[in-house]
């Protein structure tokens, strides 16, 4: 019997590892060991490196929160946009009944291989989801305003039953879940929302709060702003601080640090 | 997958007296027939409000506006003889029925995907409009009792496709009189209060036949949508050969696979050129002294390409044991069904995951048609955003 403690743990930790896998037990701070995350870049590099992995997991939720003009639609359909370049099939599902074609399109995105999904009720939004995630075709799932389904008492219980099934059909597919949840106006309530009292809150595996800093000044050319977007949960690696972006409306998005 | 189509042309004499200009479309159609010394209404168009069977003289007073002529009974028929040759061109398993003013004809597709049967429901529609001048109403599901129901529900020019599992639900609000049962059954049923397929459907098989005796258990199938009559062969779907005779007995392996290569290679060809899979292959091998060698494999799904059929007959060919030369090589394409055009351009870069969400969108197509959309940039110049993007079903 191995009497130094550290010896002992090393010795129980790699006994628990032969048995269960690397990924069962590690140290946090050990990157050797952290298994590689596939994921979908951002199409940010400051998001991209905020998040500690390299953009958007997949086979994971990840839930993007905030105000309405913060950027958070643009960030989702570059995201879109980078997806099918790399081959990805990407799908749209659209519950606030708010998508842009025009504006997708001028991101980027290919709105010919886009499956854009506006279903007639919760039920059915959650079946579809569903399926396409377990199909396995789909490389990027943007759900808009999936929290809002919380409102109404009888969908909130099928978010419920549906966020409980939802992980383990994800983790065997290679898509990446991008949930958006549109915030109110005011701080003190996008705050509280952004933090606590979410069902998505619990399922999601990154949590991202995205909030507008400035506006860009009329001179410097098409309306655009600078955001922050802060990591405020993450499951998979160890976040590295926020990020900050430069998001343009109608012209190119680039990125800024 | 075994699927089961089922086409109908809704009010078929009145579409075939429309097809032929026999009557302006924009008024109202009786056909009518006499029997007995009776005239009654044989087809009327759904703008009149008549049924077929009301007395002619009732008819004219309830719809004077109308056109009223005399049906071609004959000519009806023909057309569904048409249709069921064309028909046969798909399946070699058609059944029609002649019950006018509705006739169905049911045909076996086959194993297939749903997006398989998706696309080749398109074809099947695309080539009734053209040859024989008519919209169909389509209907495809598990079994003709469905696949029935289903083209009822469609109506002209539509086609509804009913997913494995979903029979009983799909059939759960029809009204129990759309079951093809005797009028006593019927009665009973509605003493019990029992209107729809669903309200049966929830029964126990001991509960109906209890009540209705041998019945019971038929009943109890057909309202869980479960329907195991077969549609039989009409006609022998063609075999496709190809063969090479040597001038000498050969023993060469290798010689042998270079030529049932070759052959395959044309048969291959031949498939291709005539729009036909295989689901099964055949080699014979016609030895020096004594009996033809046949060998046959079946294929774990239908195939075209040379690749599948070639690693099949080489695979048959090396079981084959040979104790003298052979003199003659026949392979052969038996089980053909047609080929269904893939869906190239959407999901062309992936593999088995690709096919699966094709399978997934085209099953979540027949439950949720509106749901699936495809943006289009419809008319940049448009002032209206409304008109500058168009939304489309997927």
């Amino acid at each position: 019997m191995e009497r130094n403690p550290t010896a002992r743990l090393e010795q129980v930790i790699a006994a628990i590892q032969r048995r269960w896998g690397t990924h069962a037990l590690r140290l946090l701070g050990d990157a050797a060991t952290a298994p590689a995350v596939p994921v979908v870049p951002t199409g940010f590099a400051a998001l991209d490196a905020a998040l500690g992995i390299g953009g958007v997991p997949r086979g994971r939720l990840t839930e993007m929160l905030g105000t309405p003009t913060s950027g958070m639609t643009t960030i989702a359909l570059t995201l879109i946009a980078r997806a099918q370049t790399q081959g990805d099939l990407a799908g749209y599902v659209d519950l606030s009944r708010t998508f842009d074609a025009e504006y997708a399109a001028h991101i980027g995105v290919d709105l010919v291989s886009l499956l854009l999904v506006r279903p007639s009720s919760a039920a059915d939004a959650l079946e579809i989801i569903q399926a396409l995630i377990a199909s396995g075709g789909v490389g990027v799932l943007v759900v808009d305003a999936l929290a809002l389904l919380q409102s109404v008492p009888q969908d909130a219980r099928l978010l419920e039953q549906a966020l409980r099934v939802l992980p383990g059909v994800l983790a065997a597919s290679p898509c990446a879940v991008l949930a958006l949840t549109p915030l109110p106006y005011s701080p003190e309530m996008a705050r509280s929302l952004a933090f606590t009292g979410s069902l998505l809150a619990h399922a999601a595996s990154i949590r991202l709060h995205i909030i507008r800093e400035a506006w860009l000044p009329a001179e410097q050319g098409p309306p655009g702003c600078h955001a922050r977007i802060s990591v405020l949960k993450h499951r998979l690696a160890p976040t590295k601080g926020d990020a900050q972006v430069l998001i343009r409306f109608a012209d190119e998005v680039k990125t800024w640090h | 997958m075994a699927l089961i189509a089922c086409v109908q042309i809704p009010n078929l004499p009145i579409a075939i007296a429309r097809r032929d200009g026999m009557a302006p479309l924009d008024r109202p159609l009786v056909l009518y027939r006499v029997e007995w010394q009776r005239a009654v209404v044989y087809a009327a168009s759904d703008d009149t409000g008549l049924s077929p069977g009301m007395p002619l003289r009732q008819a004219r007073v309830r719809c004077p506006q109308a056109t009223y002529l005399l049906a071609e009974p004959e000519r009806d028929r023909q057309v569904i003889a048409a249709l069921a040759a064309l028909l046969e061109a798909f399946s070699p398993r058609v059944a029609a029925s002649e019950r006018l003013p509705d006739p169905a004809l049911v045909l076996d597709l086959g194993r297939m995907t749903f997006s398989q049967a998706i696309a080749l429901v398109a074809r099947l529609d695309r080539r009734i409009r053209a040859e024989i001048g008519l919209l169909p109403a389509i209907g495809v599901a598990s079994n003709p009792l469905v696949a029935q129901h289903a083209a009822r529900r469609a109506g002209t020019g539509v086609a509804v496709l009913v997913p494995l599992g979903d029979e009983a639900a799909f059939l759960a609000p029809q009204p129990i009189r759309s079951l093809a049962l005797d009028a006593e059954i019927l009665g009973r049923l509605d003493q019990l209060g029992l209107c729809t397929v669903g309200d049966v459907a929830r029964l126990s098989i001991d509960a109906l036949q209890a009540q209705f005796g041998g019945a019971g258990s038929r009943l109890y199938q057909l309202a869980r949508g479960i329907d195991a009559a077969p549609i039989p062969k009409t006609i022998d779907a063609p075999t496709i050969r190809s063969t090479r005779r040597f001038a000498g007995p050969l023993l060469d392996r290798g010689v042998l696979e270079r030529v049932i290569g070759d052959l395959t290679a044309r048969l291959a060809a031949q498939l291709l050129a005539e729009g036909w899979t295989t689901g099964a292959v055949a080699l014979t091998l016609v030895v020096d002294d004594g009996a033809p060698l046949m060998l046959e494999r079946r294929l774990a799904e239908p195939a075209s390409d040379a690749a599948t059929l070639t690693a099949a007959l080489f695979a048959l060919s090396r079981s084959a044991v040979l104790e003298s030369g052979v003199t003659a090589i026949m392979v052969a394409a038996s089980d053909l069904v047609p080929e269904v055009a893939e869906q190239r351009d959407l999901f062309a870069p992936a593999g088995g995951s690709s096919q699966r969400l094709r399978d997934v969108v085209g099953r979540l197509h027949g439950r949720f048609a509106g749901s699936l959309l495809r943006a289009r940039l419809a008319d940049p110049e448009a002032l209206l955003p409304e008109r500058r993007v168009r939304l489309e079903p997927r």
